[in-house]
């Protein structure tokens, strides 16, 4: 992911009017929680 | 009631509310060292969520990152970017650190590295690095207060008495409630910025533009390279990007953070925080577009820290501007009170006691660390008041700094190899290099961030010192409770 850099830092296409890096950057934050608490389960259940 | 008025008495407001909050949320409690430093090791989820919220959230957040964004463009990204990784290391490290800070009583970070490797060396150094670390940062912290109060209240207090007023206050909650008294005024503090940032974050679009959309549109028609790297700077790229994202995510090294995971009631509230916490950096997106709205409503300031108090306060009116006032010194005294805390125990546990005064009792540390909050606070206020060339280098370096103390911290967990000799060996020279090429200018080197270059340097001679001198006793296997 760390190289990926390159690939999404543009502006277009834009979603919901917001440019595609940022949109990019806010997506990751929600899954980094959605997966942390999947792995949280995982190691609940354990 | 003129418009300067009704702004500085809606700052007084919120400034006078939350300090009341800060002075009676440790009434009821016996103030010893460990309910003063780390809240007795009893808050719940949403207690330290909102410490950890109080940290994150400084005034860099608000006027650093909208400031950022207005003169530099996409590079501001990496804000968004390490905050999220620094959770995922705390999901790892976390629960294992506070098991440790339980079985061994530990309260700083100088205590995990005098208790894990047994040196008291090591323990100093990183104890003084933490220490110069903490007040440059604390005085950027006024720094960004007396801006906040001077512009939001239209001139009428100026940045000096600002600052002296602040601090003074913070100084007085911190003595009189510990952590405890922070957590309760953060709570505060958090409701009204996350209130704040999506007024201006979806008003100043919608009034100037029409929408967010619109906004972006217009803003690609008038500086087409700004939004993606390297922005509006020369040499902030991709390399950059990855190399300062990887060295900032290191946060849980900040002797402040650090402190904070020992506040939790068990390793499992700090797992679960960790997975939660990701998500408060959404709001720091609506700060990044209400500093894209200021690009094009308030073009042309030198200063970018100023950008979005002034697209504010051409849009909306005074009796929001105060709200904003109050709201951002109240993010500006959160972490200033935690700074100090921090500041002073590490001094008085780490520094004084073990160098001047080995036989101190717990309860002597506590009055020690308490004089100490007297003077980090005049010496941060001294250096607020009177910015130097030195104290810019040694903020550049706070960041690149304290990474220097992560692998001291994660493979002293998570591995049993490692020697004291190594750590120290790989500090020091990670710290000088780093501090060498941020005081000479020369960070970005070679296009990536000096911290990085200087982590690259700790970590192998960490892993060499350590292969050829094998580490002794390993500290977390006492079974004993030593020196509390």
């Amino acid at each position: 992911m760390c190289f990926s850099v390159s690939f999404w830092d543009r502006v277009s296409p834009t979603v919901m009017g917001i440019p595609f890096n940022m949109i990019w950057m806010l997506a990751w934050i929600v899954l980094t929680s959605a997966a942390m608490s999947v792995a949280y389960l995982i190691e609940k259940r354990r | 009631m003129s418009e300067g008025t009704l702004a500085l008495s809606i700052i007084f407001g919120i400034v006078g509310l939350g300090s009341a909050v800060g002075f009676f949320a440790g009434r009821r409690r016996e103030l010893n060292l460990e309910e003063w430093a780390v809240a007795g090791r009893g808050l719940g989820l949403v207690l330290v969520w909102i410490l950890l919220a109080g940290e994150t959230f400084t005034t860099f957040s608000v006027l650093g990152i909208s400031g950022w964004i207005y003169t530099k463009g996409g590079p501001t990204l990496y804000v968004l970017a390490y905050l999220s990784l620094g959770y995922v290391f705390i999901f790892f490290f976390g629960p294992s650190l506070w098991e440790v800070g339980r079985r061994y009583g530990l309260q700083t970070i100088g205590d995990f590295f005098a208790q894990r490797y047994g040196s008291r060396l090591l323990a100093a150094v990183v104890g003084i690095a933490g220490v110069v670390f903490m007040v440059v940062y604390l005085q950027l912290q006024l720094t960004g207060l007396g801006i906040i109060v001077e512009v939001a209240s239209f001139e009428r207090v100026g940045r000096t008495p600002a600052m002296i007023v602040a601090t003074v206050t913070v100084a007085c909650f911190v003595l009189a409630s510990g952590v405890r008294g922070v957590v309760w005024v953060s709570v505060l503090k958090d409701f009204l910025l996350v209130a704040v940032a999506c007024i201006v974050g979806f008003g100043l679009p919608y009034l100037h533009f029409g929408g967010i959309g619109p906004m972006f549109q217009a803003l690609e028609r008038a500086k087409p390279h700004h939004l993606t790297m390297p922005g509006g700077t020369r040499d902030l790229t991709h390399a950059w990007f990855i190399s300062t994202v990887l060295v900032n995510s290191l946060f849980l090294a900040w002797p402040h953070f650090f402190s904070s995971i020992f506040t939790a009631k068990s390793g499992d509230t700090v797992r679960r925080n960790s997975v939660i916490m990701p998500l408060y950096v959404l709001p720091l997106a609506l700060i990044l577009f209400a500093g894209c709205a200021a690009i094009l409503v308030a073009p042309g300031l030198a200063n970018g820290d100023l950008a979005l108090l002034t697209a504010v306060r051409k849009t909306f009116s005074p009796w929001l501007l105060g709200v904003i006032g109050g709201a951002g010194a109240l993010t500006a005294m959160v972490p200033a009170a935690i700074h100090i805390l921090t500041t002073s125990t590490l001094i008085a546990k780490n520094l004084y006691k073990p160098i001047f005064a080995p036989g101190l009792s717990d309860e002597q540390t506590g009055r020690v660390a308490r004089v100490a909050v007297g003077a980090i606070t005049a010496l941060a206020l001294f250096l607020a008041l009177n910015s130097s060339v030195m104290l810019v280098g040694l903020l550049l370096l706070a960041y690149s700094g304290v990474a220097q103390f992560a692998p001291g911290i994660i493979l002293g967990i998570a591995s049993r190899r490692v020697s004291p000799r190594g750590i120290l060996a790989g500090m020091v020279a990670g710290l000088s290099l780093a501090g060498f090429l941020s005081f000479t200018h020369r960070d970005p080197f070679l296009g990536l961030n000096a911290g990085f270059i200087g982590l690259v340097l700790n970590v192998a001679l960490v892993l060499i010192v350590s292969w050829a001198a094998p580490a002794g006793a390993n500290g977390f296997d006492a079974a004993q409770v030593p020196n509390s």
